[in-house]
This record gives structure tokens, C-alpha cells and sequence, in this order.
């Protein structure tokens, strides 16, 4: 009652709230962010996997603090991370299981909520086929849960139609590396950014997508850092050489510059002798790839392509970076194929500051690629490979013959599957498809078709919940345990700081409970009742496989913090897991992107990120300081195409595909994109750019081409 | 070289203080510095001590975009203090940092006019202005700034400042899209791309954001102004009557106008308090008399309204008839008035607002008083006449009737002057803030600008053609009370707009923001 007018008269300023106090870990900072415990964790966002604290008071997540101990992140966090506290007590948590009882979804017991999820899955599955469930999953999960699922689906529900949003985020980056060197594992590790003489990113903005490597790279003195991409991105512009090649050219500029450094005798003939295949298939192949033809096609000139090659070619060490530039392609695999080309011939791979690293998206999407059980057998195995399915038959002890001999179908032959009328349930874990998909129609096509959808997730409603029949509440980063492992290979402790909120369970206690009702438990997790114990089991699985985590326990992580799998890099004795263990190069050559802008499309679409925005915003979008910085999408556009189209500084506009439109955005006239090009970022259902990209997938990886597509722009 | 500090270390040397170094060359734009800001002080969202803003130029692919984090410059001439009516603010003399005292602001939010970087921000929970200040118990505990800490791009640095040789050349705190610094002599370092492009602008440009209109603000300027405009009004018909005859009809317009002119006053006064964040605390603006302008507006119009309560008192009451007190009296309250118009224009003139920042304030300001108070005079001087049936123009009446109608078009004529010169200067300039000013004013806002300024123009045509018909009936009474009053009301709406146009289209001088 008082309180208004003590306010409103001045005699109230809050002084508690704005008072500051001594937290005996951090010294001073706000005494309403002082914690009663700082729990130690790995950041949930992104995979530079970054070490924190999470501060907890009166069962709230209160504050969080980078980690000054942790090899990663030295004590910083980027933005998200910073803020990152607020994703917990965020609004629109999932609270309870809700089940769509005469087309609303309403409250359900989780006995009723579990019984019909597998009721429902196994009468589709009895009526259709094993083959008719589903799964898609994330990247999000700690390892110890995506051991677990993969069993529980594949060996469990026995379907192999089980794959994960890494597919849209660095599955070409798996494919590749299972080509170039019979397994996947990024062989470099942060510190190589610190050590190389050379550092070339291509297609990867750290700038503003992996801040905290910048700390890395900066420390790098003597380095040289050079850019490609088709936008002049912060990274770009601080690049000591940047290339501005057209989109979709850089497999002619990497074969340009193998070109030039097989011509100049700038070769590792010896590394290539001694640890490769195929050399001379490739000299004979990138002879066509002559700097004329190759500035030609990348719009690059000659003397910037010779610069680029003899700057590598001259490096003691040399490091390449890649993240979605490369990934999101049609010819992604092919891509990261000639990278490793380029690494391996000029024998820059194993040692300190040379490495072809793939630069990984989402907090433990290398969990998934070891563990999960989706593109692989879990350690790296091979569904193909009698040997590796055997083992793991006796390992599990369980029938060999019920071990998937194929993979089965990757994320959009899942969707695809649905349009077939193959796939009539579906699972979708911890990821936002209505947001992330390409091409938003088709999608919402094929999930109208399907007689189950359960979406499985920490907040609700989101795009996808919102078309759930069962919405299953899971707990989120901060209220689970488990390990996260980073781009570099790195095993860090995930920590449970809080409760999840309402009846809300952890995806680990959610698979258990399923298999209970599926009568697979004892078979599957006998005994299992804490993550601990899947990871105990996945020590065993991947004991003497090249990501072995057999002497990695929870208390020497406890006790040493994060560990490095395989140590810090892979193959340094140039023996790589191939049959011959020789690694392979790879003829590439460079194809037209799948839709080329024309007359009245004339525009590519560039689809990217923000420094502010985590994927679709479930998480971010809800932080309101993340938010207010970064309120809505935007559509760059060179100030030449601004200017033909009359268009002044956020002028709203529609942009439109042959598939779809964004009906109202802002454009931003910036000569960071290239005349003839548009960017935007895709975080946003309000203006989604997924609704403009192209449903096209490279054949080898099946990651989506996020990165070119045609639009036309009209004024509103 | 000046050496990038860890750990902090106090008491510094004399003549030493602590600053930022920004270092634009090394800026990844992550906002890492403005959430770490937000997480140390527990500010809300809005409320942004530090903020990133981006500078952007040059044609693909050679192109550059800067970014540019800033804070309190913790400057060694700080505008935020020199302006403060409470004395609120100090130079830390441990560090040198400009900090605050919480309980003496009342949240008039005159700092966060006089800032050229937005540095004091106004918290609206707490109804008070706060700023950073440099992480003070940090920096006692020896740990640098939270944002400098949390900087993965080794960008923004902590370091000291010589501060006299600073003084000398602090060509350093000056960059592309930042306020120039010698206005407060910022101490931010910056450090800048060798071959910085010449046609940088800040991404902010384009955008055009209309400022608060401070409503009570708006009322307190044109009634105080009103009201002093009717004082000397009075003050001055009074001298001119005395050379004549006092008619009976003067003798009760003399009663009445001074009520009606300190009531407007009051009215004014009062409805100002509301516009402080802690109006309980409004008596403390007057401490800062000897510096503040705004301490003086307080001083002033207060002095004004008691002496204008103590001369309606006497003038009704006719007790206490001394020769010569009447008009000494009155002399004082048309002064104290004056001096609180100009007070008051004072503190609209500061660097930070461009478009204020001009002659053309007090010009505007002492009009609006000389339209709106002999106009008001006018109205009750010819009601008078109404109610006691007396002709208006009978002895003095006519006399007093020309000076009042000859001061109201005169004054008219100066504000349409600085109305049209406002608009004609800012229009000629290349300055951010001022060219934002008149896009506000032809563009965001041109429909109310045009209202105002045929408001204006029809009451100034209006005044002399009521008084024309009122020569030729040449009676009192009738009709022309209401004839005026209208014409009043035309010209405080006029002048009400004018000032809410004041408010609304200042673009301040601003550290760069962000596209959004």
C-alpha cells in the first residue's frame, strides 16, 4: 500500500536491489547476484564449450561466471553465455505434459503422458512397419543422454529412422572427415589458433558466432589471418588478407591454390609419400584449375589467389577453420574433402598449429557424433562393418543381427518420409524445426501428415510444441547432469545447479521411463538409475576406439576439470583410420549452386547468425537483455541494389522465394554484402528466412544448402 | 606506450587517474562488456551504462565497420557535475572516477541533458539517475571493471591518465561518431585503424527518435513565462497610469491581475515537482546556486512567487501604504521573474543539445512571456471593464491598451523570427544532432509544427483587428473580453505546441548506437 507512494515520492530508490556486497569467489559485484553456491558447469550453448559457474540462491539461478581455470574461455563467456542464468527462470517453460485431447492440448498425468507415447509409437509401429517412427534429436543433450537415446531407439524401438538437427549443422564436417581420414574427429585442437603461423578461416564468422576463440587467435602475434567469405564480415575485416570470392567458389579457390602449390613445388612430397593416397590423380585433376580459370570463377584476382598459396605455402604451420560456410552446401562433404586436400598434401595436419579443423555448432554435438548412435554406431563405428557391429553386439550382449547393418534415413529423408507416407510418428527432441527447417511450407506439409507428433522439450509453446499431439516437459541446461564435449575434443562436467521447474524430468529420466513402458530397461539400462552410469557403459563402448573415453571418469573431471580425448591432436604419426591408413585425397570439382539467382529472382540469399541469438531464439529471444540488442531480423543489402531499389536505411521490405516470403523486414543498405546479394539472419520466426531457403541437401552428408538460394525484394 | 592494467592498484600518484582505453582496432562487437555491466550492477535491460554502437563506411569489399563500447568517459571536466543542482556529483579522488551519491540525487535527470555520451542514465525503478563508476570496490579490492574483465578481444582496456598532460592534447578521446571532447574533456583513450576511412557514419544516422516531451516541463516554462509576461505587464501599465489619472476601473484591475498572475505562477511551480523522479526531495535543487542553472530557475521563480503572493497580498489588502513600496516591490518581482526566464533558458543552452544550445532559447522564452502575459493582462483588463461597466479606453485604459497590444506583437514577431530561424539553421547544417533536428521538424513532425506556427500567426493578426473593432465601437464591455480571451487561448496553445516541438525534436549529442 505504502510502498507506490514511497516510490512515487522519491523516499524508495531500491537501495537493496542496487547494493553491492563481497562474494568470496568473485569479490564485488551486485549483492542480489551473490550466490549461497557456485555450481560449476559447461556453458549449453555453443560448442567452444566454455567453463562457468552457475551461482544458485533460494532455489533460483541467480548469476553465472566465466570459469578463470578453464583452458577454453580463461575466465570470459560471450554475451549468451553471460546472460545465460536467465534462460531457467525464463517465461514459457514447458511445466507439464500435455496431451492434445480434442485438438487442445491439456494437462496429463506423466504416467498418461509416457503410456501414449509408446502405446501410440508401437501401434504405428505395428500397423506400418519399425520403420514408421521417427526421431529427431539435437545437439543440445549431454552425451550420458544421447548414449541412451540412441539405444533406446535403434535397439529399443527399432527404428533406424532416428537423426538429429546436427544434420543441418556440421554433418558435411563428419562426412568429410570420414572420407579424408576413415574417421570423423576434428584433429586440431583451440590452442592451434595460438600456434599457427597461418590462419585461414573459410566461411567461418568468429567473430560473431565463437567469440571466445577470438581470445585464442588474438594471443597469436606472429600469425597471418586470412578470410574467405563471400561478406565482409567483422572477421573478415580484421583479417590480414581477405578474399572476397563469389558464393559457392571456394572448392575452384582451394583447387586454385593446390594448383599454384603443386606448380611452385610448395608440397610436402615426403607427408604425401608416406601418409596419403592419390596424389597423383589430384595433380593431374587441379591442372584445370590455373589461376585464370580459378579468379574467373571465384571473382578473386590472379595475384590475390598467388598471394593466398604462397602464404600458406610458406607457413611452418598452418591451421584452416570452417564452420557453416562450408557445412551448409550441397557439395559440404566435397568441400571439406579438398580442405583436408589442401592440409594434407602440404602436410599441415598433427602437429602444433596445423590442423583442417572443423569448427563445431551446438554445445555437444560432438557427443552425438561419438555417442548418439544416428550417422554412426556409437565410438566411431561403422554400420557397414561386420567387425564393428559384432563387437558391439558382445559388448551389449545382444543379438548381432538386430545391430543396423545401414544407416537409417538422415533428417530430411525423415521429412521426406513422411511425404512417402513411411514415417507416420514422430519424435522431435530439444530442437525447433519451425524455425531451423529449410523451406518452412514443405515442412508443415509433411508434420500436417503425420498421426503423432510428441515434441520433447524445455519450453513450450515454441513454433514446433505448438503442432505437438504430446508435449513432454524436460528439464534445461543448469538442471541436469551429464558431459558436454567441445569442437576440440574436450570432455567437460555439465552440473546440476536447481530442480527443473513444475513436472518438468530430465531427457535422461524421460528415456528410462520410456523403455520401462517399452519392457526394454533391464535389457537396455539394467540398473541404470544417473547419468553416470550410461557414462560408465560409453567408457566401455568406446575403449581403444579413436574417441576413447575409458579413462575419462566423472571424478578425475571433477578433480582435474575438462579432458581431451585422443590428447590434443590426432595423427600426429600420420597413420590416419583408413584401411591402408593412409589418408585420402579427394578430385572435387566445383558445381553451380543449386539455385542460381535469375531474372525474376535476382537476388542470393545469405542465411547466418547474430552474436545476441542462439539458433531460434527459445533460449535468447526470452533474455530480454539478449533481446532488446537484438529485437528483430534484418535484411542486409549493398548500397548499390539499395539505391535501384529506392530504398532508404530500414525501409520494411518483402522478400520472397519461389517457395515463400518474408512479408515484413527491415533492410539494413550495408556494403558488408556484396552488390546482388541479401543477408538474413535466421534466428526469427517473426520474419523466418527458412522460409525462403532452398529444400536442397548434399548428397553425401544430407546438411541442407542454408547458404544460396534466389529471392526478389519488393518495397512495402 | 601506456601500459593496459590488471590489477589496480590505489592510492595513485598525484595528478594520476584511471580511464578506459578503447581500442578500435581490436572491437569483435560481441557486447560482452554491455551484459557484464548489466550482470555486475543488476540494471535493467534499458537502463545501459555501457552500450556498443557501430560506425560503418567504405564500399565492398573494402569495407569497415567499427564498433564502439562506451561508458562514463569519467571526463576531468564533467558536464553531469558542473550542471547537478544537489551537488550529486564528485571526481572519486582515490581514482579520479566520476561517481555519485545516491541519496542526494532527486532525479531531475538535468545530468543525463548534459552528457554528450548518455552516461548517467535514468533508472525508473529506482526513480533516480545512476552511471558507472568504474567499478569503484572493484577496483579497491584490486580487480579491474567488470566489462574490461569480461573483453575476450583484449578491446577495452584500464589504464592511467596523466591527467594535466592529457588536458593539453586529448586529441585521443576523439573518434569517428563520438562527440567531440573537448566539451568535457573525456578521458577514454581510443585508439583508432591507421588508415581510418573518411566517410564513416555512425549506423544510427537514419534513425529518427523523437525525445520525451516532459509535459510538466512544458507547463512549468509557459506559465512561469506567462505569468512573468503578465507581472511586467502590470508592473509597467502601472507607471504608465500613474503619469494620469487613475480611474476607478484601473484601481480594481490593479487588485485583481497580480492574484490571477501569481496563481498561474503557483500552478506552474507546483505541477514541476512531479517532473523529479523524488519530488519530496524537490527543495534540495536550490544547493547548487553559486553553479547550476538550474539550482538558479528554482531560486529565482521561488523568489518570484513569494514576492509576487506578498505584492497581490498587499495590493488587495491596501494596508501597509508606504510611499514607493508598491512599486519597489513590484520592480523586485518583475526582476526575480526576468531573472528566472533567463535561468531558465540557461539551462536548455548546454553542448550536449544542439538545437538548444542557441540565443534563440532565451529569444523563444522571453517572447512566449511577452505574448502570453499582456495578452492574459488584456483579458482580465477588459473583463474588468466588462463587469464595472467602465469604458476600457476611458483615461489610461487606452494608453495601457496600446503599450499591452504593441508589446504582444512585437514579441510575436521575435518568436516567429526564432521559430523560422530555428528551422532555416537547422536545415543549413551538417551536424548529426542539428540536421536530426529538422528532419523531427519538416518530417516526423510537421503537421503539429504547422499548427503552431498558424496558431501563432492568426492570434498575432487577431490582436490588432479586435482592438481596431474595439476603437471603432469605442465602448466597454460587450463582447471583446471573450474576443481576447480567445485569441488567448489561440496563442497558449500555440505556445504550449511550440514548446512541446522544443522538447520533443532536440537530437542530443549521443555516443554512436547500433542499428536497432
Amino acid at each position: 500500500m505504502l510502498t507506490p507512494l514511497l516510490k512515487f515520492l522519491g523516499l524508495d530508490i531500491a537501495k537493496e536491489k542496487y547494493s553491492y556486497g563481497i562474494d568470496p569467489q568473485f569479490g564485488f559485484m551486485s549483492s542480489a547476484k551473490i550466490p549461497d553456491r557456485w555450481v560449476k558447469t559447461t556453458c549449453g550453448y555453443c560448442s567452444v564449450g566454455c567453463g562457468m559457474y552457475l551461482g544458485v540462491k533460494n532455489g533460483k539461478a541467480i548469476s553465472v561466471r566465466g570459469d578463470p581455470d578453464h583452458p577454453v574461455n580463461e575466465g570470459t563467456l560471450c554475451p549468451k553465455g553471460l546472460s545465460e542464468h536467465h534462460s531457467i527462470h525464463a517465461k514459457g517453460r514447458a511445466l507439464h505434459p500435455l496431451l492434445k485431447i480434442d485438438g487442445k492440448l491439456r494437462k496429463v498425468s506423466w504416467d498418461m503422458a509416457l503410456d501414449t507415447l509408446v502405446g501410440r509409437m508401437l501401434a504405428i509401429q505395428r500397423r506400418y512397419g519399425p520403420e514408421a517412427m521417427g526421431v529427431l534429436s539435437t545437439g543440445q543433450l549431454v552425451t550420458e543422454e544421447f548414449y541412451t537415446l540412441g539405444k533406446l531407439i535403434q535397439l529399443g524401438f527399432k527404428t533406424t529412422n532416428y537423426d538429429g538437427n546436427t544434420t543441418l549443422c556440421m554433418a558435411s564436417a563428419v562426412s568429410g572427415y570420414k572420407r579424408s581420414f576413415g574417421s570423423d574427429g576434428p584433429p586440431g585442437c583451440y590452442e592451434d589458433l595460438e600456434k599457427a603461423d597461418v590462419v585461414f578461416l573459410i566461411g567461418a564468422n568468429i567473430a560473431d558466432n565463437h567469440p571466445i576463440l577470438w581470445n585464442h587467435l588474438r594471443k597469436n602475434e606472429k600469425r597471418i589471418l586470412i578470410v574467405a567469405d563471400p561478406r565482409v564480415t567483422k572477421t573478415a575485416m580484421l583479417a590480414d588478407l581477405y578474399l572476397p570470392l563469389k558464393p559457392r567458389s571456394d572448392i575452384a579457390l582451394l583447387n586454385g591454390l593446390i594448383h599454384i602449390l603443386i606448380r611452385d613445388n610448395k608440397i610436402n612430397a615426403d607427408y604425401i609419400d608416406k601418409h596419403t593416397e592419390g596424389f597423383n590423380d589430384l595433380k593431374k585433376f587441379v591442372e584445370k584449375f590455373n589461376p585464370p580459370n580459378v579468379s574467373k570463377t571465384t571473382g578473386l584476382s590472379e595475384d590475390l589467389i598467388e598471394k593466398t598459396a604462397h602464404i600458406y605455402g610458406n607457413a611452418p604451420s598452418a591451421f584452416i577453420g570452417w564452420t557453416m560456410g562450408v557445412n551448409h552446401s550441397t557439395q559440404g562433404t566435397e568441400t571439406v574433402n579438398v580442405i583436408n586436400n589442401l592440409a594434407l598434401i602440404t602436410g599441415q595436419i598433427g602437429r602444433p598449429g596445423a590442423s583442417p579443423f572443423s569448427i563445431t555448432g551446438q554445445c555437444n554435438a560432438m557427443g552425438t557424433r561419438e555417442a548418439g548412435f544416428t550417422s554412426s554406431l556409437p565410438g566411431y563405428r561403422k554400420f557397414d562393418n561386420q567387425t564393428d557391429r559384432e563387437e558391439l553386439a558382445q559388448l551389449w550382449n545382444w543379438p548381432v543381427e538386430e545391430i543396423p547393418k545401414t544407416r537409417g534415413w538422415a533428417y530430411p529423408d525423415i521429412i521426406e518420409g513422411i511425404f512417402k507416407g513411411v514415417i507416420k510418428g514422430l519424435w522431435i527432441i530439444a530442437t525447433n524445426p519451425f524455425v531451423s527447417y529449410p523451406n518452412q511450407k514443405l515442412l508443415s506439409d509433411a508434420v500436417s501428415r503425420l498421426e503423432f507428433l510428441v515434441v520433447q522439450d524445455g519450453y513450450h509453446p515454441i513454433p514446433t510444441s505448438a503442432m505437438a499431439d504430446l508435449v513432454l516437459p524436460a528439464a534445461i541446461w543448469g538442471e541436469k547432469e551429464g558431459t558436454y564435449t567441445n569442437s576440440e575434443r574436450r570432455v567437460s562436467k555439465v552440473n546440476k545447479a536447481l530442480d527443473p521447474p513444475g513436472e518438468a524430468k530430465s531427457d535422461f529420466t524421460i528415456f528410462l521411463e520410456v523403455s520401462k513402458r517399452l519392457g526394454a530397461f533391464d535389457k537396455l539400462f539394467p540398473g541404470w538409475k544417473k547419468p553416470e552410469d550410461a557414462f560408465n557403459e560409453w567408457r566401455e563402448i568406446s575403449r581403444n576406439r579413436l574417441c576413447d573415453y575409458s579413462e575419462i571418469t566423472y571424478e578425475r573431471l571433477r578433480n582435474e576439470g575438462p579432458i581431451q580425448w585422443g590428447g590434443e591432436r590426432l595423427y600426429s604419426d600420420g597413420i590416419f583410420k583408413t584401411e591402408s591408413g593412409k589418408a585420402k585425397l579427394f578430385c572435387v570439382d566445383c558445381h553451380e549452386m543449386p539455385e542460381a539467382p535469375r531474372s525474376d529472382f535476382p537476388f542470393i540469399l545469405n542465411t547466418g547468425r547474430t552474436v545476441e541469438h542462439w539458433h531460434t531464439r527459445t533460449k535468447t529471444g526470452r533474455i530480454e537483455v539478449l533481446e532488446k540488442m537484438s529485437p528483430e531480423a534484418w535484411a542486409e543489402m549493398n548500397p548499390h541494389d539499395a539505391k535501384k531499389l529506392k530504398l532508404r536505411q530500414h525501409d520494411l521490405i518483402r522478400v520472397l522465394s519461389q517457395r515463400g516470403s518474408i512479408e515484413k523486414i527491415a533492410v539494413r543498405i550495408t556494403a558488408i554484402v556484396q552488390p546482388g546479394q541479401i543477408f538474413i539472419p535466421f534466428h526469427y520466426i517473426e520474419a523466418c528466412a527458412n522460409n525462403l531457403t532452398v529444400a536442397e541437401f548434399d548428397p553425401l552428408s544430407r546438411e541442407p544448402n542454408y547458404k544460396q538460394c534466389a529471392v526478389r525484394v519488393e518495397r512495402i | 606506450m601506456i601500459e593496459s592494467i590488471t590489477k589496480p592498484s590505489i592510492p595513485l600518484q598525484p595528478g594520476e587517474n584511471y580511464r578506459f582505453h578503447f581500442d578500435l582496432t581490436k572491437c569483435i562487437g560481441c557486447k560482452c562488456c554491455e551484459v557484464a555491466c548489466h550482470e555486475q550492477n543488476n540494471n535493467p535491460a534499458d537502463v545501459k551504462w555501457r552500450k556498443v554502437g557501430e560506425v560503418e563506411g567504405g564500399e565492398f569489399p573494402n569495407t569497415a565497420r567499427l564498433y564502439i563500447s562506451m561508458a562514463c568517459n569519467h571526463c576531468l571536466n564533467p558536464s553531469c557535475l558542473a550542471g547537478c543542482p544537489t551537488d550529486t556529483y564528485y571526481k572519486d579522488p582515490l581514482t579520479g572516477a566520476v561517481r555519485m551519491k545516491e541519496d542526494t540525487c532527486i532525479g531531475c535527470g538535468y545530468c543525463t541533458w548534459n552528457c554528450p555520451y548518455e552516461a548517467p542514465q535514468f533508472n525508473p525503478e529506482r526513480r533516480m539517475v545512476t552511471k558507472c563508476d568504474l567499478c569503484h570496490n572493484r577496483l579497491i579490492a584490486g580487480d579491474a571493471p567488470a566489462c574490461v574483465s569480461a573483453c575476450p578481444s583484449g578491446a577495452l582496456q584500464f589504464e592511467k591518465v596523466q591527467t594535466e598532460e592529457w588536458k593539453k592534447n586529448i586529441s585521443q578521446a576523439n573518434g569517428p561518431g563520438i562527440p567531440e571532447a573537448s566539451i568535457t574533456l573525456s578521458t577514454t583513450r581510443l585508439t583508432l585503424p591507421k588508415n581510418l576511412k573518411s566517410d564513416l557514419d555512425r549506423v544510427d544516422d537514419y534513425r529518427l527518435r523523437p525525445e520525451k516531451p516532459h509535459y510538466s516541463l512544458v507547463l512549468l516554462t509557459v506559465l512561469t513565462q506567462a505569468s512573468v509576461g503578465g507581472f511586467l505587464a502590470l508592473f509597467i501599465s502601472e507607471l504608465l497610469v500613474r503619469l494620469g489619472h487613475l480611474s476607478p476601473l484601473l484601481q480594481k484591475f490593479l487588485k485583481v491581475g497580480p492574484w490571477a498572475m501569481f496563481g498561474l505562477s503557483a500552478l506552474a511551480l507546483g505541477t514541476s515537482v512531479f517532473h523529479l523522479g523524488r519530488p519530496f526531495f524537490a527543495w534540495k535543487a536550490l544547493k547548487m546556486w553559486r553553479r547550476s542553472w538550474l539550482s538558479r530557475e528554482v531560486l529565482f521563480f521561488s523568489l518570484f512567487a513569494n514576492l509576487a503572493a506578498a505584492y497581490s497580498l498587499l495590493r488587495w489588502t491596501e494596508i501597509f501604504q508606504l510611499p514607493g513600496i508598491l512599486e519597489t516591490l513590484g520592480a523586485l518581482v518583475a526582476l526575480s521573474g526576468l531573472a528566472g526566464i533567463y535561468s531558465s533558458a540557461r539551462i536548455y543552452m548546454v553542448p550536449a543539445r544542439p538545437s538548444w544550445n542557441s540565443i534563440r532559447t532565451p529569444i523563444a522564452f522571453f517572447s512566449t512571456a511577452l505574448i502570453l502575459g499582456p495578452l492574459a493582462i488584456l483579458v482580465i483588463f477588459s473583463w474588468q471593464s466588462r463587469q464595472t461597466a467602465i469604458p476600457l479606453l476611458e483615461n489610461g485604459g487606452g494608453l495601457i491598451s496600446k503599450f499591452l497590444v504593441m508589446t504582444i506583437l512585437t514579441a510575436g514577431l521575435f518568436q516567429l523570427g526564432s521559430i523560422l530561424a530555428k528551422l532555416f539553421y537547422t536545415l543549413s547544417q551538417e551536424e548529426h544532432e542539428l540536421r536530426g533536428t529538422a528532419r523531427l521538424l519538416t518530417q516526423w513532425f510537421r503537421y503539429p509544427f504547422l499548427a503552431r506556427l498558424g496558431l501563432l500567426f492568426v492570434s498575432l493578426l487577431g490582436v490588432p483587428l479586435t482592438l481596431l473593432g474595439l476603437l471603432e465601437s469605442d465602448s466597454g464591455g460587450g463582447s471583446v473580453p471573450f474576443w481576447i480571451g480567445a485569441i488567448l487561448l489561440m496563442a497558449l496553445a500555440s505556445e504550449l505546441l511550440g514548446r512541446y516541438l522544443f522538447f520533443v525534436t532536440v537530437v542530443p549529442k549521443n555516443r554512436p548506437e547500433g542499428y536497432f
